[in-house]
């Protein structure tokens, strides 16, 4: 029951509307109607206040709406368990944040595999798998036994990546996943990631505030667009 | 996978994990340590005199009497006539009587004058009975048998000569030279006081002391062997060690000895006077003991509290595990081991400091005291000490721990 079906949608959402407990009557999401197809590359847009954070939150079960439905793989988190969820965003979801993606006390290496492991992955398919995104992301090996606090912001975010991706999860999440990074390395670590879910066959859902950005993407969408609630609540 | 996230999150705050291993150690060293001794203690008392019915004195405090007489600690006020002690031996319940006259010492062992009664009826332990590793009791005047710890501390033989001090002091200056004793038996280890002492017979303690008056010389005199021909019944013993024939008759012969007509005497049932001496230390060692839990509980509070603090700086760490699928029961665990991890540590400093001081102060104790103690700290009394800790512990730390819980509830992105 909690795998996901083959067919469905990577997320569909249907009268969603959510409101944080004791925020009064004022949803800080109301979306109709919006769905991402399997293999998708989405660029959602939106200042930050804009409700795209919980929209991330709710996408990974983290928070529930009440109303309307949200399938995510065509599981609808809302009836599943808190522990349901949590395994289900291990296994399936692979996130990307902006910083601060890597626990800064274990090793490169322990950062993966604690990683695989919560996600269900052996250690020999998730040390076999990093070590073909290393390769790919022109990341050193012997960074792997490096604490994170020693690589630069550039490879962080490139480690990051191999984390998300460490499950080989059918959604890829990445929120202003640029926001650390320079100019130059901007657009190749973008390429990477457009790349590298393609390869790998996920759905990405990529977030930023940065227009410049959107041109990469197959499908740009701005969160006010399908938000009725618009931009007013910050979250 | 937890407890090596618990063991890099601690080693990653190595300055105040140590701080607070080596707070929790130290009170632990004391609960530890007392509850020890207390067991050594009972242990080695209980052990120190056995098959005696009754200990007969002066009348003084039976703690008192039960102390020099078994223990060799303090000393006796007053004396008991030799007469006395006869007059008691022939009494029909008496089995068997061992005199004690204690005063002496050599090196600062105790030397105790008695007759061959003592080799043949004391009884330590569990009714043992006392043997001889080299030689046996002694047949001529001037001999001695010394105890275990004394022959291997002083490194004695058979055939050794020693010189006795006046009093108890270990460096008496005033000696009896006069008197050199010869080393005829070597007793085997016993673990109690008789170990430390060094034993002659009643007879030549007496001619010894013959020109001694007020702990002072009075004439010179030449001993040789005179004491042979003289034998001379003693003045005075300190105490009697006295076997019933009828364990039934033990009651009446104390009263008959409390009443005894011609000087005031007392009798004493040992086991009685022990589990008094014991409770006189067991209030000691139950406010010490009620101490190091209070210190414990503090700084167990230390440890709560220094958890609590770090959670706000691994708030995102916090949320970071969270995304990646932990749940916030597993994070109250992660905390939880991170507490029991230091109080383990801590149990194993102080295991180790307690083994330590053991090895260091443990012949200065038996030395000292009369306490011998093992240094087998793995008993269930500790195990149950430390299990304590660990239960403390544990309820202690669900405060940072339902603390990381609920944030982890409440954790995602937003937190980045």
């Amino acid at each position: 029951m909690q795998s996901p079906t083959p067919q469905s949608h990577a997320v569909s959402i249907d009268q969603l509307t959510f409101q944080y407990p004791g925020s009064g009557r004022t949803a800080v999401l109301d979306i109709p109607h919006w769905q991402i197809e399997r293999g998708e590359q989405v660029f959602l847009k939106g200042p930050s206040g804009s409700g795209k954070t919980t929209l991330l939150n709710l996408l990974g079960g983290i928070l529930c709406a009440r109303s309307g439905t949200l399938q995510v793989l065509g599981v609808n988190l809302a009836q599943r368990s808190a522990r349901q969820r949590d395994h289900f965003r291990a296994a399936h979801i692979g996130v990307v944040f902006q910083q601060f993606n890597l626990i800064p006390y274990l090793s490169v290496r322990d950062n993966l595999l604690v990683a695989a492991k919560l996600g269900g992955t052996t250690t020999a398919a998730a040390l076999e798998r990093s070590a073909l995104l290393f390769d790919t992301l022109k990341l050193d090996e012997q960074l792997l036994s490096e604490h994170p606090t020693r690589l630069s912001a550039g490879q962080q975010q490139r480690v990051a990546i191999v984390r998300a991706l460490v499950n080989a999860p059918e959604i890829l999440i990445a929120d202003e996943p640029t926001s650390a990074l320079d100019s130059q390395l901007r657009d190749s670590f973008v390429q990477h990631l457009l790349a590298l879910a393609r390869e790998w066959q996920s759905t990405l859902i990529f977030v930023s505030h940065d227009d410049s950005l959107g041109g990469q993407f197959q499908r740009v969408t701005a969160l006010a667009e399908i938000n009725r609630s618009g931009d007013k609540y910050a979250d | 996978m937890l407890i090596k996230i618990a063991l890099h999150s601690l080693a990653s705050r190595r300055t105040t994990a140590l701080i607070t291993v080596f707070s929790i150690a130290i009170c632990l060293f004391v609960l530890l340590g007392i509850g020890h001794i207390r067991q050594e203690a009972k242990h080695s008392f209980s052990q120190a005199v056995s098959g005696v019915d009754l200990i007969v004195g002066p009348r003084t405090g039976q703690l008192n009497l039960l102390l020099y007489s078994v223990f060799r600690l303090g000393g006796a006020t007053n004396n008991i006539d030799w007469h006395s002690f006869q007059t008691l031996a022939k009494k029909p319940d008496v089995a068997w009587a061992i005199p004690l006259s204690l005063g002496d010492s050599h090196r600062g062992y105790p030397v105790l004058g008695t007759t061959d009664a003592y080799f043949q009826y004391f009884r330590y332990g569990n009714q043992q009975p006392l043997g001889f590793t080299e030689g046996g009791p002694f047949e001529q005047p001037f001999d001695v048998v010394i105890g275990a710890e004394v022959a291997s501390q002083l490194d004695y033989r058979i055939g050794e000569s020693l010189i006795l001090a006046h009093g108890m002091a270990a460096t008496s200056f005033s000696l009896h030279r006069d008197s050199p004793f010869e080393v005829t038996g070597i007793l085997k280890p016993t673990g109690t006081p008789v170990d430390r002492t060094l034993h002659i017979h009643l007879k030549d303690l007496d001619s010894i002391h013959r020109d001694w008056q007020s702990g002072t010389r009075v004439t010179s005199h030449q001993h040789t062997n005179s004491g042979q021909e003289q034998d001379l019944d003693p003045d005075s013993v300190t105490a009697i060690l006295i076997g019933v024939n009828n364990r039934l008759s033990t009651f009446r012969l104390q009263r008959e000895i409390n009443r005894y007509p011609d000087e005031p005497l007392m009798a004493i049932l040992p086991g009685v006077a022990l589990s008094e001496l014991w409770q006189l230390m067991s209030w000691v060692e139950k406010t010490l003991g009620f101490i190091a839990l209070l210190v414990l509980f503090a700084s167990l509070l230390g440890l709560a509290t220094m958890l609590l603090s770090t959670l706000q700086q691994r708030q995102r760490e916090i949320a970071l595990l969270r995304i990646l699928g932990l749940r916030p029961l597993t994070l109250l665990m992660l905390l939880e081991l991170e507490a029991l991890l230091l109080v383990a540590a801590g149990a194993v400093v102080a295991v180790g400091l307690l083994k330590g001081a053991l090895t260091v102060a443990g012949p200065m104790l038996g030395e000292r005291y009369g306490l011998f103690l093992s240094d087998q700290i793995i008993t269930v009394t500790t195990l149950n000490a430390l299990g304590l800790a660990f239960v403390t512990t544990f309820v202690i730390a669900l405060i940072p721990a339902i603390s990381a819980y609920r944030r982890g509830l409440h954790s995602g992105l937003e937190n980045h």
